[in-house]
């Protein structure tokens, strides 16, 4: 039997996580966006935990004690997968 | 791993840690740069030409390192050939201390990053302030200075925010892996500050990126390239990662805890945030609005200004230059202590009016700011203000702009991209009332009374705002970016920081409002005992009579209104009494629209140029009477006041 999308391991846009999710950057798709989220240490391979999402408007994430509020755009195209075990978590 | 401390200043804040009943372990710690050398020498060598510059990622507690550093002989000066601040101090040794904007690197994202990058790189020492709490971040840009070979110590500040998140650094390790000295700081508190200039006496160049130019000139072109950027910047990212994992040790790495964590997150529910921003905007109506504007203005208006110290020039200038005598002699009485006088309404407006109630507005906006509630604002109006082109950070400059437009016409500076920029600055000079205006609109709206014409008010400026961004984003080519914004937790503001803050903003206000609001004055006297301001009143009579269907000596009201908009809406204070509660209201609307200060102005020609200033100015003075007769019209045939 095949799960609902949202719990198979595939890519999807950081702007269709819901709050409470920790997901993995998989991709960072625009070289604008991939530059200012490698200074903000937003990496592929690295977790965050969506804390909010705004309506049509921005996701917050965060990792460690930073929180970070990202655009609906530029959410779009920072492509993230679920992150399942503990371990993973603290890569 | 621990270090016998000599230096007389660390083993002090040690020995105060320890009679405090501190069990924090990182205040003890001391660097291995300091250890076995004594003060005096380094004291010695001391060079008193030497420039230090503090850097650091915005909300790390910069400013308030900032103002340990240098007391209060402080000053803010322009980056040449910008507008964007300096803060300037003078250490305890008279050697120059330069703050920098907060920046999360040394890229040309803003034009903010570039002035803080030109600032950064020309220092002989970099201060580098670090928070413990985002020490993963907030390492890039120490790294990236460590890659441009300047000399360095970092500060790791807010240990107390880190712990609460459970979050441990490991300093000792911190500092060997970076190759520069290390400290550990509780910048709120005061912990830890007095030993940064003792060891800034020892900053180093640290160890560069494996696989980086180590020649600066040739980085800088290779990280200036848009292809090779990002190879650079993952590079440099992958070796902090390293060295984080090494150090850092993250006790638990979930939610923030305690009221700071449930509010911070509380705020970003849009139904809390839209009722936290309507509380906000009644409670600045209650105590800006009908204390200060009402009571204490009251007081200093009536009582202090129009009770004692205004007859008191009058007086004085009567004596002097007698009103009736020769019809020079009497002009001059007019132009000093007449109606508009020079001396009498300048001071009655500056001192009895605008500086309470600037007093009271920006002590209020430096509380939103320094505990962390705007930045989550900004969230929420994102998706808003993403229709007329602009990102959620450009509610800074907008909020801003309510204290003032020219101050916040520089802010604009943050926005990324000049498109925004013009869409921002357009919008401020048009549609935003600054406070001294706000000032004189809250004292006018107090005369008619009640909450139908602040809504109405309120509604008029949300109407052309929505129209002018929606057009102007329709209009301009190109595409605005979108929002990226570090939320600093929510935070408990300090007081000392609130104060001084305000203070500052509302001197630099005087200082600048001062002289053009008392050469208003002067203008308009001059040409009301020339016969000028008779003359402009006919040419604009139409307008004002039939348009806005105002009496027609309101007409000088505008001319004002062209020197300080504030001082324009004084005019209309003057003569409220012979006006009707709708002729107030459209008067304050147009006022409100019609063209920005001097000073904006200036700065708008300054920062856009002269074919964008002249669009906005003219277009401005359409948009205001085009606004107040549409308002004119519609209240006469349905009275809602």
């Amino acid at each position: 039997m095949a799960l609902p999308p949202e719990q198979q391991d595939i890519d999807r846009p950081l702007s269709h996580c819901k709050p409470g999710d920790r997901v993995t950057i998989t991709r960072l798709s625009s070289p604008y966006v991939a530059s200012m989220a490698t200074r903000l240490g937003l990496v592929e391979g690295c977790t965050v935990t969506c804390q909010a999402v705004v309506p049509s408007g921005p996701v917050v994430v965060r990792r460690g004690g930073m929180e970070l509020a990202i655009g609906r755009a530029y959410a779009a195209e920072i492509m993230v997968k679920k992150t399942h075990s503990a371990m993973e978590a603290l890569v | 791993m621990s270090l016998t401390p000599t230096s007389p200043a660390l083993a002090a804040s040690q020995q105060q840690a320890v009679r405090g009943g501190e069990s924090n372990p990182y205040l003890c710690y001391a660097s291995r740069f300091l250890a076995g050398r004594s003060l005096q020498a380094k004291e010695a060598a001391i060079n008193p030409d030497q420039v230090l510059v503090l850097a650091g990622n915005p909300n790390v507690g910069k400013s308030v390192v900032f103002n340990h550093l240098t007391g209060s002989y402080t000053n803010v000066s322009n980056f040449p050939g910008t507008t964007v601040d300096i803060p300037k101090g003078y250490l305890a040794d008279n050697r120059l201390l330069k703050d920098t904007p907060g920046v999360y690197g040394l890229s040309r994202f803003s034009e903010e990053e570039q002035v803080a990058k030109q600032t950064i790189l020309q220092a002989d020492v970099v201060i580098n302030v670090v928070s413990a709490a985002t020490l993963e971040r907030d390492l890039f840009l120490t790294q990236q200075i460590i890659d441009f070979g300047k000399p360095l110590v970092v500060v790791v500040n807010q240990i107390d925010e880190a712990q609460r998140l459970g979050i441990e650094i490991d300093l000792a390790r911190l500092e060997t892996f970076l190759g520069v000295p290390v400290l550990a700081t509780i910048a709120t508190e005061g912990k830890g500050l007095d030993d940064i200039l003792p060891l800034a006496a020892v900053a180093r160049c640290g160890t560069h990126t494996p696989d980086v130019p180590a020649d600066p000139d040739a980085l800088e072109l290779l990280e200036d390239n848009p292809a090779q950027q990002l190879q650079v910047y993952g590079q440099r990212r992958r070796y902090i990662n390293g060295i984080v994992r090494e150090v850092v040790r993250h006790l638990e790495t979930g939610q923030p805890k305690g009221w700071s964590g449930r509010l911070g997150q509380w705020l970003l529910n849009p139904f809390v945030g839209i009722v936290s921003g309507v509380a906000c905007l009644l409670m600045l109506y209650q105590v800006v609005g009908v204390w200060v504007a009402g009571d204490v203005v009251n007081f200093t208006e009536g009582t202090l200004m129009l009770g004692g110290l205004v007859p008191l020039i009058q007086s004085v200038v009567n004596n002097l230059v007698p009103p009736h005598g020769h019809p020079l002699l009497g002009a001059l009485n007019t132009i000093l202590a007449g109606e508009f006088g020079v001396l009498t309404m300048s001071v009655q407006y500056i001192f009895g009016v605008l500086f309470p109630i600037i007093l009271g507005f920006y002590i209020y906006v430096s509380l939103l700011e320094d505990c962390g509630y705007l930045p989550r604002i900004a969230v929420l109006c994102d998706s808003l203000l993403s229709k007329i082109g602009l990102n959620g950070r450009a509610v800074i400059p907008i909020v801003l702009g309510f204290g003032c437009v020219t101050m916040a016409t520089v802010s604009t500076r943050v926005l990324t991209s000049q498109r925004e920029r013009t869409i921002a600055s357009t919008i401020l000079a048009v549609t935003i009332p600054c406070s001294a205006q706000i000032a004189v609109i809250v004292g006018l709206m107090a005369k008619i009374g009640g909450l139908v014409p602040w809504l109405l008010f309120m509604a008029s400026l949300v109407v052309v705002l929505t129209l002018l961004g929606t057009a102007l984003n329709k209009l301009l080519p190109g595409q605005s970016s979108g929002l990226l914004l570090d939320l600093p937790p929510i935070r408990m503001p300090l007081l000392k920081n609130v104060l001084k803050k305000t203070w500052v903003r509302t001197v630099v206000f005087l200082k600048e409002a001062a002289p053009l609001f008392m050469l208003g004055s002067l203008l308009v006297s001059i040409s009301q005992v020339t016969g000028l301001l008779v003359w402009v009143q006919g040419i604009l009579a139409p307008i004002t009579v039939e348009l806005l269907n105002l009496p027609a000596q309101s007409a000088e009201v505008f001319i004002m209104g062209m020197v300080r908009r504030d001082f324009g809406a004084a005019g209309l204070y003057m003569m409220s009494e012979q006006l009707t509660s709708l002729q107030i209201l459209t008067a304050l609307v147009t006022i409100t629209l019609f063209v920005p200060c001097i000073a904006s102005a200036t700065v708008i020609w300054k920062e856009r140029g002269l074919v964008e200033s002249s669009i906005v100015l003219l277009g401005s003075w359409v948009i205001a009477f085009g606004t107040g007769t549409i308002l004119a019209k519609l209240l006469a045939a349905v009275p809602f006041i």
